[in-house]
């Protein structure tokens, strides 16, 4: 199970990488505990909403949007930890042929795509809450500003980025002699 | 430039072992760089956008649901009720796999889960009623992706999604190949064990059938909430999937009595790291999709292929290799969300209807996770039952062509699923 490596020490590191490597675990666990009260939350709006409608014939009127927004949250919440532990989908077989240093560059290379294509994202996402916040949109149902549940696609998209690149340093600073990088935790 | 930029650069960075949602957002970046005019800020909007759909969120809940179905005793309740059916018949225990992994699909829609949970109960009882091993991991393997094609599956779900079709319509059409999949291998199996010379189990005993299904009556009942509740018009999907995880974890922690709270809570944070997961995909694909559109790249694609002048047959022949290679290294999800923008608009083009093509996709993409030598099944087996890869390529290659018969039938006779819209219309 995903969840029993949550509080897992990062043994391999000392000093202020071994700080860091806690830093990131801490930050993972946290995104995961998020990501699952709103998932916890979503299906208990769904419960309430279709026993309303049948029921009480009163169906709750922001529940889908507030789902919605939920499942955004859970979903950039999620992808954190995803990030962390290195359980992001991707395709490994052709990187597997490669020798232990060829694995570690291909590594390495492509943290350094991951962080530019998010740096650029998180520049234009950012535009567009500021925009949202600046003119204080609302949303339908909810009304609340939509600022608030566009932002978790800013902060999730920073915090994936903020992730990558401790995975980075971690793994640039680790002696590339031994085993290839793997997940810290 | 375009193809480059759609194709080529995705195509390298794959190799490069990296993340499929960044080599989405790689090509949707790259294509606001070269198109102009296209403000920084769409990426924002289409990454939102994408997710901002009300069936998108029985993706989540389902894959909650199964989780918590696999593991607060339904599941092993419904192959214990499956196993006392099917009894004195030669071949009953695979036959039992084929109905479990068939029943189970029914409930959850996630190909691992199901593999997990019904290879864990079967195969010991399949090796010590006289089954060799390679051939019961091999069943298991091959049977665990009826999840993908017998609705719900999140895969169709997906599909739905990205071709703007209806999430109900394309689970009824999935019911007829669904079990056309089923039927084929259980005469397999039931040949095989006479040729074989499979031991008879104890014949099945209306008492052995009453106990198992006095336990497993909630168990049963899961099912019929599920589809009853869609079909019955009184959920949607979205909220069917919602039900499902209230109606699992109560009864698994109430009347089972086999999950507790704290349990509960683990499945809970496994299925939210498992939802980030996938459906960060969903999110970069509705970019990527954006600029595919956007670029006027489909358009060329169709122009393309339009002058190769292929017969609808050839086209459909072409689409089902590609389909099986990419599905044999994408996970389905990833595949649907990446090839349906491509593939849509040639599909239009060539008068195919696009419910028939989301489950000749389905398929397809199910088929590719046990086509050796990469499908996600063969390693999940692998990796559970210890069984060597070149051992569980021979082992899958019947069930391999069964599949592939009943893929060529679906292709080719479109009435197969679209012939069960009837009752909707």
């Amino acid at each position: 199970m995903i969840s029993e490596d949550l509080s897992a020490a990062p043994a391999r590191f000392q000093g202020w990488r071994c700080r860091l490597a806690r830093a990131g675990d801490a930050l993972a666990a946290g995104c995961a505990v998020l990501a699952a009260v709103a998932l916890g939350i979503i299906v208990l709006i769904n419960g309430a909403n279709v026993l309303g409608r049948h029921l009480f014939d009163s169906p709750i009127a922001w529940a889908e949007e507030g789902m919605i927004f939920l499942m955004v949250l859970t979903v950039f919440a999620g992808t954190c930890t995803v990030t962390w532990r290195r359980q992001h989908i991707r395709i490994e077989v052709l990187v597997e042929w490669l020798n232990l240093s060829g694995r570690r560059a291909a590594l390495i290379l492509s943290t350094c795509v991951a962080l530019v294509v998010l740096g650029a994202t998180i520049w234009g996402s950012f535009a567009v809450v500021s925009m949202l916040h600046m003119f204080d949109q609302r949303s339908d149902a909810l009304e609340i500003p939509m600022w608030i549940p566009q932002a978790t696609v800013t902060v999730g998209l920073a915090l994936n980025a903020l992730l990558f690149l401790v995975r980075l340093i971690l793994d640039i600073e680790e002696a590339p002699a031994g085993e290839p990088p793997e997940a810290v935790s | 430039m375009n193809a480059l930029i759609f194709a080529g650069l995705p195509i390298a960075l794959l190799a490069l072992g990296t993340p499929i949602f960044i080599i989405l957002l790689v090509a949707a970046l790259s294509g606001v760089m070269v198109l102009g005019g296209v403000p920084l800020q769409t990426m924002h909007t289409t990454l939102f956008g994408s997710l901002d759909s009300f069936a998108l969120l029985a993706v989540p809940l389902f894959i909650l649901a199964g989780s918590i179905m696999a593991q607060g005793g339904i599941a092993q309740r419904l192959i214990e009720f499956v196993l006392t059916l099917v009894g004195g018949v030669r071949g009953s225990l695979a036959l039992a796999t084929i109905g479990a992994a068939s029943t189970f699909g029914a409930m959850s829609g996630s190909s691992v889960a199901c593999v997990a949970a019904i290879g864990k109960l079967m195969l010991p009882a399949l090796e010590k009623n006289g089954y060799k091993r390679t051939f019961g991991v091999s069943l298991i393997t091959a049977t665990g992706v009826i999840d993908v094609i017998i609705p719900p599956s999140i895969p169709m779900i997906i599909y739905a999604i990205a071709a703007q079709q209806s999430v109900t319509v394309l689970f009824l059409a999935g019911i007829v190949p669904g079990l056309m999949v089923a039927t084929a291998l259980s005469v397999y199996v039931v040949i095989r064990a006479h040729v074989e010379m499979i031991p008879l189990t104890d014949p099945a005993r209306w008492i052995n059938i009453w106990e198992a299904f006095k336990r497993g009556i909630w168990a049963m009942l899961a099912p019929i909430v599920i589809l009853g509740g869609i079909y019955g018009g009184f959920f949607t999907p979205t909220e069917a999937a919602g039900v499902a995880c209230v109606y699992a974890a109560l009864v698994s922690i109430y009347v089972h009595r086999e999950l507790s709270w704290d349990e509960l809570w683990r499945i809970m944070l496994d299925s939210a790291v498992l939802v980030g997961q996938i459906m960060i995909i969903v999110s970069a694909a509705g970019a990527y999709a954006w600029f595919i559109t956007t670029s006027g790249f489909a358009n060329t694609l169709i122009e393309a292929i339009t002058s190769l002048q292929l017969e609808t047959w050839l086209l459909l022949l072409a689409i089902n290799v590609l389909l099986l290679v990419v599905g044999s290294v994408v996970e389905p999800p990833a595949a649907i969300l990446i090839l349906t923008p491509l593939l849509l608009p040639i599909i239009a083009q060539a008068g195919i209807d696009p419910i028939h093509f989301g489950l000749v996709v389905t398929v397809n993409l199910a088929i590719g996770m046990f086509l050796p030598p990469f499908g996600l099944n063969l390693f999940t087996s692998h990796a559970l039952f210890r069984t060597p890869l070149p051992v569980l390529y021979r082992g899958v290659m019947p069930f391999l062509l069964i599949y592939l018969a009943v893929l060529i039938l679906l292709t080719y006779v479109p009435a197969i699923t679209l012939a069960p819209l009837a009752l909707l219309r």
